[in-house]
């Protein structure tokens, strides 16, 4: 293969800063920590230079990676293609080509095809980033080792037009009109005239800077944060270029969105590839934003759909596997899943058709920037979309499922007070969201229907019920909410055995403020039965707030019920302090609570 | 979420009609005061050799030694007039201990009537005591326990369900058919004995087709029952064909179980049967014809 070969093996060498701080003309060898800030003279002219030729926008693609080989499809609907082996590191999409690396070798494929464009040795580098200009591709390999990245520039022949070794990292490249821009020393984008081999001009950030990124044709730079290649980048320096970062949100994974340009990502079963963000920087009114106004976090086999104002959630979708690769879209995200899945996505998180990769994945890219998914079917609510995926996840997701639910009860929705219940009575649900689940229906006002219909429930061996209802805290709930219509509901709980005795004792004193003289036979029942044997703390307290119950809707009958208790020898002794105590404070309205019959607060 | 659970209803029809629902429980509010149901029971009831009033006074007490020797002395009666003053204890409600022994001494009484005192028990938090009121319940029969039991064997205590599985069958409740064939493929083996004692033509044909699926020792508990069922509720040929499946199951607890059928059969028994039970421990078909 026909290489014009242009290298600084070994350290980067210095070629003078004559021309520097004089547009575009050469300032010198790449990469120099010589440089002496222009103000952004150069790179200002470097971008009115290029504002004619745009980078091409990346052709819309999903590559799965496993042991056999790669597998591609355009999106949203090509044709699927494979090519024969793996690669090492996650294959890049860099305009109309597909870039990867595979044991010391660089190659390129056609994204729509497959067809293999060219190879070449990289002698024990694996690729680290790439771009492409519609002539010349770009790439920086790196071996695992630091201090040893080479930029390579290769044209559609498969030629190598320039090869740039560096003893400094360099970061991943974008290419635009014949200009490599590499990022290095977490501080410059070196922006080096791929013919002459010469650094034309170069941008200093006042943040940290790994990353040259195209999307949908405009070049942007930075890492944690972006500015974008335009008119106003001579102001990056001051910190007024157009500028965009995500919002801070705690996310399942501490997920980073584009992370650090000076790594490897290399193709393995790590967790990394599967807690990831997907966002497109984009331009309107002259503000600058994300495309769809949200982005897209994976948590292992949940995605979630974010605002890119606060963070806060706008819709949730649960997949069959563990997710490998997301995008954001113009309009609409992609998610690739370790099954092979393409899923499609609408930007309110609807469906908008998915595609099959052909077979089981490690590692999956998608670059779909520049597509728009069209919606085909608008998504449920979103808080059917929170319980569906809490429904979904398996126990091991347990981060992911505590911040599905604290969305969940954010919403205030009748439909949250069943999706709670439901929650609690899901043997698959693990213990930790149970119990998060059960404090949070104590908290709820509103759904009443669901708390009575779940009231209805007792716990069913022979037709496999076997969870109660989350008696205590719906007990707690419908007592804040005064809710007469559940009195027989809870005074029939009381007496099944199925139910725990802490909910019992939360029923037992909604009971005390609610009940009827309708529920005066069970609850007498109650008492009776445990007045004398009340073996635990929790029990003793139900007793005696049912005793008070009694006082309050049994009239005389009730009245004297207690006062035979409480002088009962056999009578548990607490119960019978208790009950006493009941009776004095009826005898003086204003004097103490009996002991144990307070509301216990904040309890699952 | 369904509408209402059915086995709360049948709890409910249960206590309204049982004799604590209206005002039994703890002290008696619908008796005359210092007039226990007990001696208004004893009133209409045939005259008893126990003290009943006394009996009444050290029932009341609120002393455990007392009340605890009082119930020794009406189980050691046997005077079914005993059974009232216990009720009424149960009713009050006692101590866990003075609970058993009322309990069993009501077991050991056997009379219908305390089927109301003792069904509140079978839902008691303490598994020692629902059980034992199951049993007490059962040994009654009690109009109430039916429902009572087929509501026990849907509770959560497997215990519990065995017993009521178990008793279901000793008290000839048919309705808990469907029920026990719920229960019979999750654990409850009790359920296999008691629908080989109650089940009728296309029920038998469904038990029967459980052997080979469930566990042997599960199923070979109703074939014995199966095979003694007179020909008007189990027909010959049914029973025939149990017969034949045992034989060529060829193990040694099938034959085991077809020499107890054997044994067990009553002298005025099928002849049918008895030929083909003999027909097949000799190893031939159980069928003539075959």
């Amino acid at each position: 293969m026909f290489r014009l070969l242009s290298a600084w093996a070994g350290g980067i060498a210095l070629l003078g800063s004559a021309c520097a701080g004089s547009g575009v003309q050469g300032t010198g060898a790449p990469f120099s920590e010589t440089w002496q800030a222009d103000q952004g003279e150069s790179i200002a002219a470097l971008e009115k230079r290029l504002r004619s030729t745009p980078a091409p926008a990346a052709t819309p693609v999903a590559v799965g990676v496993n042991d056999v080989g790669l597998f591609g499809v355009t999106l949203p609907d090509g044709k699927p293609w494979s090519h024969a082996g793996g690669a090492d590191t996650l294959p890049i999409v860099a305009g109309n080509v597909v870039v990867a690396s595979r044991a010391g070798e660089l190659f390129a494929l056609d994204a729509k095809t497959g067809q293999q464009l060219w190879s070449l040795s990289i002698k024990g580098r694996k690729l680290r980033g790439a771009g492409d200009d519609g002539a010349l591709t770009v790439a920086v390999v790196a071996a695992e080792s630091p201090h040893k990245s080479r930029l390579i520039a290769v044209n559609r022949a498969g030629s190598v037009v320039r090869e740039v070794d560096s003893a400094v990292e360099l970061g991943y490249p974008a290419v635009q009109g014949g200009i490599a821009f590499v990022p290095w020393n977490n501080q410059y984008v070196s922006a080096v005239e791929l013919n002459s081999g010469e650094e034309v001009a170069r941008l200093l950030l006042r943040e940290i800077v790994t990353q040259a990124r195209n999307f949908d044709g405009q070049l942007w730079f930075g890492e944690k944060g972006l500015v974008r290649f335009d008119d106003k980048i001579h102001l990056a320096t001051t910190n007024q270029a157009t500028r965009v970062a995500l919002p801070e949100r705690a996310l399942p994974g501490k997920p980073v969105w584009l992370g650090s340009g000076n790594q490897l990502w290399p193709v393995s079963s790590s967790a990394r590839l599967k807690i990831r963000l997907a966002a497109v920087p984009s331009v309107s009114d002259g503000s600058a934003h994300f495309s769809n106004h949200a982005f897209l976090a994976s948590y292992f086999r949940v995605v979630f759909g974010l605002s890119d104002r606060d963070g806060s959630v706008r819709f949730v979708k649960s997949l069959r596997a563990d997710t490998l690769g997301v995008g954001a879209a113009k309009r609409g995200f992609a998610t690739c899943d370790a099954s092979g899945k393409v899923t499609l996505l609408s930007d309110s998180g609807g469906d908008a058709g998915s595609v099959e990769l052909g077979g089981r994945l490690t590692a999956c890219t998608l670059d779909v920037s520049a597509a728009s998914f069209t919606q085909k079917q608008p998504p449920p609510a979103l808080a059917e979309q929170l319980g569906e995926a809490l429904n979904d996840l398996t126990p091991d997701m347990a981060v992911a499922q505590k911040l599905l639910l604290d969305e969940l009860v954010k919403l205030d929705q009748p439909i949250v007070t069943k999706i709670l219940i439901d929650l609690t009575s899901s043997a698959k649900i693990p213990p930790d969201l149970r119990a998060a689940a059960r404090a949070l229906i104590a908290t709820r006002r509103s759904g009443k229907q669901y708390m009575l219909a779940a009231l209805e429930r007792h716990y069913d061996y022979i037709n496999d019920v076997l969870l109660p209802p989350p008696l205590g805290p719906l007990a707690d709930a419908l007592s804040a909410m005064n809710e007469v219509a559940a009195t027989p509901l809870l005074a029939r709980h009381l007496n099944d055995p199925a139910n725990e005795m802490t909910d019992v004792e939360r029923a037992a004193q909604a009971l005390s403020k609610l009940a009827t003289p309708a529920e005066y036979e069970e609850l007498r029942t109650f008492f009776a039965l445990y007045r004398a044997t009340a073996d635990e703390p929790s029990l003793v307290s139900a007793v005696v707030a049912i005793g008070g119950a009694l006082l309050r809707i049994g009239g005389p009958p009730g009245r004297t019920l207690v006062e035979r208790a409480a002088q009962d020898p056999l009578t548990q002794t607490d119960v019978k302090r208790g009950l006493t105590a009941l009776l004095t404070s009826e005898a003086q309205p204003s004097g103490p609570k009996a002991p144990g019959v307070a509301q216990t607060a904040q309890r699952p | 979420m369904s509408g209402r659970n059915p086995r709360i209803l049948i709890i409910g029809a249960a206590l309204a009609l049982s004799g604590v629902a209206p005002g039994a429980a703890a002290a008696p509010p619908k008796s005359a005061p210092g007039k226990p149901p007990a001696a208004k029971a004893g009133a209409s009831a045939p005259k008893s050799k126990l003290d009943l009033p006394g009996l009444q006074k050290s029932l009341e007490s609120g002393d455990e030694a007392q009340v605890l020797q009082a119930l020794d002395t009406i189980q050691k009666s046997g005077d079914p007039a005993g059974a009232a003053p216990v009720e009424a204890l149960l009713a009050r409600g006692a101590s866990a201990k003075v609970l058993l022994r009322a309990i069993e001494t009501l077991r050991s009484l056997g009379q219908a009537s305390s089927g109301g005192a003792l069904v509140p028990y079978t839902r008691h938090r303490a598994p020692e005591l629902r059980r034992s009121a199951l049993r007490a319940l059962i040994a009654t029969k009690s109009p109430l326990a039916g429902d009572v039991l087929r509501l026990a064997l849907h509770g959560d205590d497997p215990v519990q369900r065995s017993i009521a599985a178990r008793g279901l069958g000793d008290l000839d409740v048919r309705a808990a058919v469907p029920e026990l064939f719920s229960a019979l493929p999750k654990d409850v083996a009790e359920a296999a004995q008691s629908l080989g004692m109650l089940c009728t033509g296309a029920e038998c044909e469904k038990l029967l087709g459980l052997l080979g699926k469930l566990r042997f020792d599960v199923m070979e508990s109703a074939v014995v029952p199966l095979l003694l069922r007179p020909q008007v509720e189990v027909s010959d040929e049914l029973k025939l064909k149990l017969i034949e499946h045992l034989r060529r199951m060829a193990t040694q607890p099938a034959h085991q179980l077809l020499q107890t059928a054997l044994a067990k059969l009553p002298p005025d028994g099928s002849p049918q049967v008895k030929r083909g039970l003999e027909r097949a421990l000799k190893g031939f078909s159980a069928t003539e014809e075959q």
